[in-house]
């Protein structure tokens, strides 16, 4: 019986974390897509969706199965409990990179907006939080999760300052108002992604440690 | 280690053997002491009776004594007080002799014995214990009266506790010695257990060298050849696979090749130093681990499954999370006897510079391309028009033959320059290169470009000093470093403008300035001015005959000389590229 959960466990974390690799590569190619105004990249980033969402469902299922078949508790239960909130989380990282994807495959085809925010300081914080964030998740550690944690605060920071920025761009010239307002939904996005990232992180620290950091000012 | 040691257990038993034996030694002694003692007591008593009542001459008629002095001599008895007596009874149990005891007759059990059997006797062990003896006297077949005496066995008593006492002691001497001999055999009889449980203690410690304890006896001596056998059995065992193992680890720790072998589930069986390299996995590996917490990609999760469903290889090229790096990845099924696949073994090659390398070539191709094609079309186009039109003015087809030959000269120095590229990047060998003085080339390269500075009226200054600046180097390929910057600086600054050229030393390093008033460069494109083929306004630079190669050439030649270049510019005012190479010792 030990032996099944333990077999069964090690799969669910296998299928976690394969739809994990294929979020973050969306989540990656997405950015990318979206700095080099590559519309080619985008369109493939929207396509691979439907895997995300298959392995999403797959995920569920056998940590459904996995609940009703070992009963487990403790560390085992926390740890499917995590996974299932994970999944989602993943699930919806997906989706905001596919929009991303979107905006990038739109921006792609008109001029260059210029404004003065560091995006690829954004976007770099991002991709790497969504990275350190499984990483967290696979290493159990704590401190990294943590780190993911703190880094949310730049993020948000940024797309404060993206939002000014392309009030200004959008009162200066009229004929921008489309690729702000592309690249301000972009920024959201990116901006969300962040925040489950973070989510991620504290499922982490949950079921490392047995807290809830949720809705907390500070770790 | 549990229970007792074999030795106390050994003792304990025997002990209690020995005990039990030493008691019931003792009871018996004491029963037969008793047994002896009472009845030599009885004997004596019973003989003396006899010899008493022969001896004495009794009345048949009636229990008489007519012997002379038997009444004093019973009396006397009485009078000392002794605790024994004999009486004289007569066939009714009266006592006559003496009298003085009353006239109640005795019918204690010894007498009714004696009147049947002729003797009786009594023992009353209750203090003081005494016993009683009984003889019937006869004369002429007739019962005449009986004798009867009454001994205290205290002395035989005390006699035979003494005996006791005696023996007791003598048990207990026997109950120690034995003890201490049974405690020494024990420890004998143990102690090959024990050296046999402190050689298998070693063996289990992998102290297989070692030759088991030498022992007496034939079945220890049996066990003991065995042990050695086994320890040499295991000892090369241990030796080979200890080898294979250490050689398989040295091959797979040497390998260039990333290794990750996985079974069917994705955990991972085996993982080499250069794979965790490659795949930027820093995790513990003491533990069991999955695919992808090693790393998350999902075309090598994809390749593996693929590998071991269907049983064949796969070849994919992944870019691992979190690691810049491009990797080709080749995974086989792992088949086990039966060909049945128990997993997929990955190996890993570090394409990133290969990728590099090739978009690199792709685009040098492609760009070399373009550059020679839009002179060529330009040649092309007047070629074909002085050709359709015959009767095509003099001036006309003077202005398109001039065309002709300006596209020829940018041809021309466009192949001069992928030339001198080439040349500039493949001669890195540094030893070919000999010791030369810096001012002085600059002085020549500025002395030839005086001339197209003075036709733009741009100031052409240069600062050389009066030292010799000694580094080593190629002279062709530092020419060329400051003609390329000396000109893009007299090209991009407007008449009246100022281009400065210093040369100058400090401690380690030649430092070569080359400054202009010009139109500058933007902050953005300052780190990509050395690309080949960027151009910073295309078709101006391509108007004034630049090829793009030009700062290429430049940086090339400078790093194969170990030296650095910098640029600072600020749009509209101006550009300072400075060149730093290490001076000769």
């Amino acid at each position: 019986m030990a032996v099944h959960l333990l077999r069964d466990l090690d799969q669910l974390k296998e299928h976690l974390l394969y739809l994990g690799s294929l979020v973050e590569e969306s989540t990656d190619k997405s950015i990318a897509a979206l700095l080099n105004r590559d519309a080619e990249l985008g369109r493939g980033v929207i396509e691979g969706d439907d895997r995300v969402d298959a392995m999403e469902v797959r995920v569920e299922e056998e940590a459904m199965k996995l609940l009703a078949l070992h009963q487990p508790v403790a560390a085992d239960l926390r740890f499917i409990i995590t996974v299932l909130k994970v999944n989602n989380d993943l699930e919806r990282v997906g989706d905001l990179a596919v929009n991303i994807a979107a905006r990038a495959a739109d921006l792609a085809d008109d001029a260059p907006l210029e404004f003065p925010v560091d995006f690829a300081v954004m976007s770099e914080t991002v991709r790497s939080m969504v990275h350190d964030s499984l990483e967290s998740l696979v290493r159990q550690d704590v401190a990294l999760a943590r780190r993911v944690w703190k880094a949310d605060a730049t993020v948000d920071r940024i797309h404060r300052e993206m939002f000014q920025a392309m009030e200004d761009v959008m009162r200066h010239d009229s004929n921008s108002v489309r690729r702000a307002t592309l690249w301000l939904s972009a920024s959201r996005h990116l901006e969300r992604i962040a925040d489950l990232a973070t989510n991620i992180a504290e499922d982490v620290i949950f079921m490392v440690t047995g807290e809830v950091v949720r809705h907390r000012d500070a770790i | 280690m549990n229970g007792p040691r074999l030795s106390v257990r050994s003792f304990v038993r025997h002990g209690l053997l020995l005990l039990l034996c030493l008691v019931v030694l003792a009871l018996l002694a004491n029963r037969v002491l008793e047994i002896y003692s009472i009845d030599a007591a009885r004997r004596d008593g019973l003989s003396r009776l006899k010899m008493l009542s022969e001896f004495l001459d009794i009345d048949p008629e009636g229990p008489r004594i007519r012997t002379s002095g038997a009444d004093q001599w019973f009396g006397r008895q009485r009078r000392q007080g002794v605790a024994g007596y004999i009486r004289l009874l007569d066939p009714d149990g009266v006592p006559v002799m003496p009298r003085a005891d009353g006239n109640l007759p005795i019918e204690d059990t010894e007498l009714e014995q004696a009147r049947k059997e002729g003797t009786g006797d009594r023992l009353v062990r209750r203090e003081p214990a005494t016993l009683y003896l009984a003889r019937a006297i006869h004369r002429d077949d007739r019962l005449v009266g009986f004798l009867h005496a009454a001994m205290p066995l205290r002395e035989i008593e005390e006699d035979r506790a003494r005996a006791a006492g005696g023996i007791t002691v003598a048990l207990l001497l026997v109950a120690g010695v034995g003890s201490l001999v049974l405690f020494l055999l024990g420890r004998r009889e143990a102690r090959p257990i024990e050296e046999l449980a402190a050689h298998t203690a070693a063996l289990a410690d992998g102290h297989y060298e070692r030759s088991a304890p030498a022992w007496e006896t034939a079945e220890m001596g049996r066990i003991s050849e065995n042990l050695d056998r086994l320890g040499d059995d295991l000892m090369s065992r241990v030796k080979s696979g200890t080898r294979g193992q250490n050689n398989l680890e040295t091959i797979l720790a040497s390998m260039v090749e990333g290794l990750v072998a996985v079974d069917t589930k994705h955990r991972v069986i085996l993982v080499n130093e250069r794979a965790k390299e490659l795949l930027g996995a820093d995790l513990d590996l003491s533990r069991s681990r999955l695919l992808s917490e090693l790393t998350r990609s999902a075309e090598l999760h994809d390749g593996v499954n693929e590998a071991i469903r269907d049983n064949r290889n796969v070849l994919k090229e992944i870019r691992p999370a979190g690691s810049q790096k491009i990797l080709a990845v080749h995974i086989a099924p792992l088949r086990d006897g039966d060909r049945k696949v128990q997993g997929a073994v990955c190996v890993l090659h570090d394409m990133t510079t290969i990728r590099r390398l090739e978009n690199m070539r792709r685009d040098f191709v492609a760009n070399v391309s373009h550059e020679i094609k839009t002179p060529l079309t330009a040649i092309q186009g007047a070629a074909e028009t002085i050709l359709d039109d015959e009767a095509m003015a003099a001036e006309t087809r003077t202005r398109f033959v001039e065309r002709i030959l300006e596209n020829a000269r940018r041809l021309n120095s466009l192949i001069n320059d992928v030339l001198e590229l080439s040349r500039v990047q493949s001669s890195v060998d540094t030893k070919a290169h000999e010791p030369l003085d810096l001012a002085v080339i600059v002085r020549e390269s500025v002395a030839q470009l005086v001339e197209p500075a003075a036709r733009k009226a741009v100031r052409l200054i240069t600062d050389t000093g009066t030292d010799r600046i000694r580094i080593r180097g190629d002279r062709r390929s530092l020419r060329s470093v400051i003609d390329n910057l000396v000109t893009n600086a007299i090209n991009y600054t407007r008449s009246d403008g100022e281009v400065r050229v210093t040369v100058s030393a400090d401690d380690k390093e030649a430092v070569l300035v080359v400054a202009d008033t010009g139109i500058g460069i933007a902050r953005e494109q300052q780190q990509r001015i050395f690309e080949r083929f960027y151009r910073v306004d295309g078709a101006r630079s391509r108007s004034q005959g630049g090829t793009g190669l030009g700062l290429a050439i430049v940086k090339n030649c400078v790093q194969a000389h170990r030296g650095t270049i910098s640029v600072a510019s600020e749009l509209g005012k101006g550009s300072t590229f400075t060149v730093r190479f290490p001076l000769i010792d």
